[in-house]
Formats: C-alpha cells, sequence, structure tokens
C-alpha cells in the first residue's frame, strides 16, 4: 500500500532543520511516527500544517537518561503539544501549526539550558571515543608499538582499518556535533532563535563529505575483513613442499611425520597448513608439523610466512617478531649473512630463526633436530622465497 | 533584605507573580496570560524549565501531587525577592520617568 516509509534521519546537532523536516514531510502527507538509530519512520496521512518541536531529556553519568518527568509531559499535552516520536533523550512534540499552541520555549535562554543536554550528549560520545582510542594506544605502547602495529598490519589489515576509520568517524561525529550544537546555542544566547529552514543542497558539505569517506573507507574495510575471513581455510600439510613458501621438515631433515595418533603424544598436534591471507598481504601461511627423526624422539617445525606489500615494512616485521618470539628476546638474535636472503637472523640458543626476502618474512621455530638445523633451513629459505612470484 | 544577585528574567517575574495564588502548570500559563493583558504567553517548556530552579532555589514549593499535576506556591523567600525586583524595576521606571511620551522609533 505504501503507507509507510523510511528517511534517513536528520543529525540531532541541526535541531532546526530536523524539526523544519519534520514539517515539510508532514506538509506532504507523512506524519513522523518513529525514530530508529539511523532512520525515521513516517505513516501515511493528510497534508496537514504541523509544528514539530525536539525536547532533549537530561542525562547524569549515574543514572544514564533521565526520562521526561510525567509533570512535564502532562504540561505539554494539556498546552496542546503531542509526543510524535521518541528515542533515547530525543522526543519529538507536535502541534498543529496555526492552532495558537504557545512555541514550548519563549524565552531562549530556557531554550538554550535544554539543548546543553545535547551538547552532554556529544561530549559524552566524544569522550567515550577518545578513552577507548587512549586505553588503545596506550596498550600499544606499553607493549611496544613495533611488534604489535607491524604484526597486526599484517595479519588483520583490514580489521584495523575498519577500527580505524570506524573511530575517525564516530569522533568526527561527536566532535562536529558538539561544535555545531555550541554554535546553535550561540545563536540562541544572542537571541536569534533556531532556523527551522531545511537544509540546502549544498548545506554542511564539508561534514557530509568528511562523513561520507569516513564510512566508505570503514564499509570497505570491513567488506574485505568479511572477504578475508571468507578466503582463510586449515588444511593438511601437502606431501610436497615444491612451489610453497614455506618448507616441510620431513624433506628437510631425517625425519618422518608423526602420524596422528604419535601426534597425540604432542598435546595438541596435528600436522597442517593454515592459510590466512589478507587484502594487503595476500600470501600469509601458518605451518605446524611434528616430526619423528630417525634417530628418535620428537621433532616440530613452526613456521609462519608473511608476504607484505614492502620490503621496509618485510624488515620492520622480522624485528618485530624477534621481539614477540616465543623463545629469545630480540636481544638473543643475532644477524647472520646468508647469499640469497636480505636478512637472517638466528636465535642465540637455536629454536628460532627469522628469514627475510624482499617482501617475505618467515618465522621458524624448530625443536628437535641437529645443531645445523639452521643453517640448513636458512640455506633452503634462500632458495625457496627466491622463487616466490611476490619476489619476483 | 537580602536581595537575588541578578535580576529576575520576565518568566521568573511573572511565575512568581501568578503564584500568589497556588496553581498547577497549566492554569499558571492562564494566569500569566492574563497577568500580561495577553502580552507573554508563556511556554510550557520555558515554565517547567524555570519551576525547576524556583524550586531548587527555595523561591517556590510543592503545594500538593495528585499524581497527575503538582499545585506550586511561592514560599516566604520567593516574596521577598519579588517585591526586591518589583522595587528594583519601579527605580528603572522612575529613572526613565522622563522618557513617557518620546517615540519607542525615535
Amino acid at each position: 500500500m505504501g503507507d509507510v516509509t523510511v528517511r534517513l534521519m536528520p543529525p540531532f546537532w541541526a535541531v532546526g532543520e530536523c524539526e523544519g523536516y519534520y514539517e515539510s514531510m508532514a506538509a506532504k502527507g507523512w506524519l513522523l511516527q518513529k525514530r530508529g538509530v539511523l532512520l525515521d519512520t513516517y505513516r501515511r496521512g493528510m497534508p496537514r500544517k504541523l509544528r514539530y518541536r525536539l525536547e532533549i531529556a537530561g542525562s547524569s553519568l549515574e543514572c544514564g537518561i533521565l526520562p521526561l518527568p510525567q509533570e512535564q509531559l502532562q504540561l505539554y499535552e494539556e498546552c496542546g503539544w503531542t509526543l510524535a516520536a521518541r528515542r533515547r533523550e530525543v522526543y519529538v512534540f507536535q502541534a498543529a501549526a496555526d492552532s495558537g499552541i504557545p512555541e514550548i520555549y519563549n524565552e531562549d535562554a530556557q531554550h538554550a539550558a535544554m539543548l546543553a543536554g545535547l551538547k552532554k550528549h556529544y561530549l559524552g560520545d566524544l569522550i567515550s571515543v577518545l578513552f577507548w582510542i587512549g586505553w588503545l594506544s596506550a596498550a600499544f605502547l606499553i607493549r611496544r608499538l613495533n611488534p604489535i602495529s607491524c604484526k597486526a598490519i599484517a595479519e588483520a589489515d583490514c580489521l584495523l582499518g575498519f577500527l580505524l576509520s570506524f573511530w575517525l568517524l564516530m569522533t568526527w561525529r561527536a566532535f562536529h556535533g558538539a561544535a555545531m550544537i555550541r554554535l546553535l546555542l550561540n545563536r540562541l544566547k544572542k537571541g536569534k532563535g533556531i532556523d527551522r529552514r531545511t537544509a540546502r543542497k549544498n548545506r554542511h558539505l564539508m561534514h557530509r563529505m568528511i562523513s561520507g569517506a569516513l564510512s566508505t573507507a570503514a564499509l570497505f574495510c570491513l567488506t574485505g575483513g568479511i572477504a578475508e575471513a571468507m578466503l582463510r581455510n586449515t588444511s593438511p600439510l601437502p606431501e610436497s613442499g615444491r612451489g610453497m613458501p614455506y618448507l616441510l621438515g620431513g624433506e628437510m631433515f631425517e625425519a618422518r611425520r608423526a602420524s596422528e595418533e604419535e601426534a597425540v603424544s604432542f598435546g595438541r598436534a596435528i600436522n597442517y597448513v593454515k592459510s590466512t591471507p589478507t587484502l594487503f598481504s595476500p600470501v600469509q601461511y601458518h605451518t605446524n608439523e611434528y616430526l619423528v627423526p630417525e634417530g628418535g624422539g620428537s621433532g616440530v617445525l613452526y613456521q609462519d610466512v608473511y608476504a607484505v606489500r614492502s620490503h621496509a615494512l618485510a624488515e620492520k616485521l622480522a624485528w618485530s617478531l624477534a621481539a614477540d618470539s616465543t623463545f629469545s628476546p630480540r636481544e638473543g638474535y643475532v644477524r647472520t649473512a646468508v647469499s640469497g636472503l636480505d636478512l637472517a637472523l638466528v636465535a642465540q640458543g637455536g629454536l628460532e630463526l627469522i628469514a627475510v626476502k624482499d617482501k617475505t618474512v618467515v618465522y621458524a621455530v624448530y625443536i628437535g633436530f641437529p645443531e645445523d638445523a639452521s643453517a640448513r633451513l636458512l640455506a633452503a629459505y634462500a632458495e625457496t622465497l627466491q622463487r616466490l612470484p611476490e619476489n619476483g | 533584605m537580602e536581595g537575588h544577585s541578578t535580576p529576575m528574567t520576565e518568566a521568573m517575574y511573572y511565575i512568581l507573580l501568578a503564584l500568589f495564588h497556588p496553581g498547577h502548570g497549566y492554569a499558571m500559563m492562564q494566569r500569566i496570560r492574563e497577568l500580561s493583558g495577553g502580552r507573554l504567553v508563556m511556554g510550557p517548556g520555558t515554565l517547567y524549565g524555570v519551576l525547576t530552579r524556583m524550586r531548587q532555589t527555595g523561591w517556590i514549593t510543592l503545594e500538593g501531587d495528585d499524581g497527575r499535576r503538582k499545585t506550586y506556591r511561592i514560599t516566604d523567600l520567593g516574596r521577598r525577592e519579588l517585591v526586591a525586583e518589583y522595587r528594583r524595576l519601579q527605580r528603572l521606571v522612575e529613572d526613565g520617568a522622563f522618557l513617557k511620551g518620546e517615540r519607542s522609533n525615535g
């Protein structure tokens, strides 16, 4: 029947425009029925000349939003104002335009006092956004910026991009809203009253452009993140490592891959390769291989492979991985010259190494192998990484 | 007699005047319209805001509450403030008495 329609909600801070917009919709026969999070719902009616006025409920840190007192609502009703819609602290009242019903506020000072509640709303949003940004920044700094950020950039670029653009969007909206309410209060202080003309085409152009760009970036990154999540998969290790950016311990050392039954004795052991491509680092593998050396005992070869977007980032990531590695501190790594590799780092106590070739970084943990395992692994990485198309 | 530090707003002045006879919100609005000869139409938002503030300052107090409506009355402090404000306004008018007969649009 088309008796109901939804429209994007005018922003709270544009109080006058918001009221004017509802009035123009009513004049076309669309009466405000409900306020949602982003959308307003209107129902079809007779075109009417109505006045709409926004009223803001108070709020406090302890109690949250304090609804308008019953006495106040009763008073508005007795004067002829009816509640058209409400969401959170914003109440929308309506009255016939030519009925002689008094304005809700006949003093700008009182009107400004009510709108101060809206300023509090935006400042609250701003403080909460800044708190989270501050908390995360502190967390990054406490754990040294590099280990977290480089690895996070490599492993979750879309997620980080989404969070960053979303936070920027929220910060901008809160900051802009608070600033606009401040301007509105100044206008009221000067006795100019509220401007209820509906938005002109180019009005708030900068705000719309910034919000639009940040929303698009957030949406783009969110879509990328969903695609990344869908592309992730874990599969059994292949029989041959030829053409792969990682090595297979069974081919490198005198050892055979442990069976599922044997692997159980290692704990959570399963031989697998996990592929976790991201938008900017499409080649990412994590392998886990449990081995039984010919001389007996047990061995493990664990590898993280990242193909990042630049050699500089690859080197940074290598040092980040060294700082964040399982067994050795960053200072425990020794730089070794290996032909065919741009950077080779070996942990002094053995067990871990890092290799960089152009844009590709490998971090490997190897346990239970001969003493020359690090040299053999690095030589093999030099050969394997050379062949990767990412480094071509 | 103690006076208030800043002059009253028009709304405050008329609400206190109206509350010489205890009344609820809507009745107050009607009374204010009568008192001002129809010149001042008090908005319900303005009225409610001022009532809340004047209750906090102790110029008015709650007389009754039937669940739907609250009835207010002026307190002794409110009377004193109102009289002080009336005298202040009277002095202003007296000081400018020579303007009587002048045209406002010059």
